[in-house]
């Protein structure tokens, strides 16, 4: 398992659609592109928060919340970008971000796909979820990085779905 | 095992979703998710057998909220939901795709409000948004893709499928080989009801 100090895995492409005002519509979107980790993560820290699904009960009503309601102070703690990764497609990653009312061409939220939770994977077997049996299959687990010039700072995930002080923005911006 | 037209549809076809009420589906929020049931087809045929309106039709997507379904494949049905059910004695709209019921219960309702006029005295077929988790219904009759090179893993085709409920034959099959709704869109799938 990744710990402090670990450099955050780089190597899985994630992809995301960038907010444009053309598509701000919820059900309209335009094409997915790459979001290459080796490029974004060197000489700057990056938050990473993780849930189980888009659309989902407490993911949606809960933690997400925390992070949009607080992007300017991410922004003052010098945080250069937020991540938030599901095992979602992009355009599913999308329409939620806009569902949520993140709309901001400046995309400083990137909702990301992390393909079949491969990049969680490679942080823990306690960052992957299989809810198979729920007709889900492997899900990306409920956690939170602050990952600091490629190297993790602040690195926790939840039991299960749950949703505590673990991965909520707060905990993240009293380490910042 | 490929589906041909007058086909018995096979039995315990189960799929998932959060049900929708068009009655109230105007001031629903697309973020208050319920928790996902079973849609057993089995029953739903049952109940729809002896009534006079027992076609169910099924159509399949490769993705929520991805660019061609939402704009020109699906909102035809929606536009149309009076006709489907006085005119094609449609009982009940299935709308599929290997994306999660949360995906899907939130994709119909915004689709529905922003597509949909209904009226709380209309007369309407049921409108479900139900998931084929991992595809496997559809996977099963040679109706998926393989998007994996996209990233999107075994998704559902795009099909239009017609059962009548009370005999469970096949009265329609028609599956996109190429980009486009030609063989799943609203008009080819209703012209022979």
């Amino acid at each position: 398992m990744s710990s402090s100090g670990d450099t955050f895995p780089t190597d899985v492409k994630l992809q995301y659609v960038p907010y444009t005002k053309e598509h701000a519509e919820i059900v309209s979107s335009s094409k997915p592109v790459t979001l290459n980790l080796s490029e974004l993560l060197p000489g700057k820290t990056v938050v990473f928060t993780s849930a189980i699904g888009a659309f989902t009960p407490p993911c949606t009503e809960n933690h997400l919340p925390t992070y949009l309601n607080n992007v300017s102070k991410f922004k003052k703690k010098g945080v250069d970008r937020i991540v938030v990764l599901t095992i979602n497609d992009p355009f599913v990653n999308s329409a939620w971000s806009k569902a949520l009312g993140y709309k901001d061409e400046e995309n400083y939220v990137i909702f990301a796909t992390d393909p079949k939770a491969e990049l969680s994977g490679k942080l823990g077997d306690n960052f992957v979820a299989d809810l198979s049996s729920e007709g889900l299959g492997t899900r990306s687990s409920r956690y939170a990085a602050i990952v600091d010039d490629g190297h993790i700072v602040y690195l926790e995930s939840e039991d299960g779905g749950a949703f505590t002080e673990r991965s909520h923005a707060s905990s993240l911006l009293e380490r910042l | 095992m490929s589906f041909q037209e007058g086909d018995q549809f096979p039995k315990d076809v189960t799929f998932t979703h959060v049900p929708i009420d068009l009655a109230t589906v105007q001031t629903a929020s697309a973020l208050a998710c319920e928790i996902p049931t079973p849609l057993k087809l089995d029953k739903l045929f049952d109940q729809l057998a002896d009534t006079s309106s027992p076609n169910v039709v099924i159509v399949s997507v490769p993705g929520a909220f991805t660019p061609t379904c939402t704009e020109n494949h699906i909102p035809p049905y929606l536009t149309h939901l009076a006709a489907l059910k006085n005119d094609k004695k449609v009982g009940a709209l299935i709308i599929i795709s290997a994306n999660d019921a949360f995906v899907l219960n939130a994709w119909g309702k915004l689709l529905i409000k922003n597509e949909a006029s209904v009226s709380a005295s209309g007369d309407y077929p049921r409108v479900i948004f139900a998931s084929d988790p991992a595809a496997k219904f559809s996977a099963a009759h040679d109706l998926s893709v393989d998007a994996s090179a996209n990233g999107m893993g075994i998704r559902t085709a795009r099909y239009g499928l017609v059962v009548d409920a009370k005999s469970r034959k096949i009265k329609y099959l028609g599956k996109e080989v190429e980009r486009g709704v030609k063989h799943s869109g609203y008009e080819a799938v209703t012209s022979k009801l």
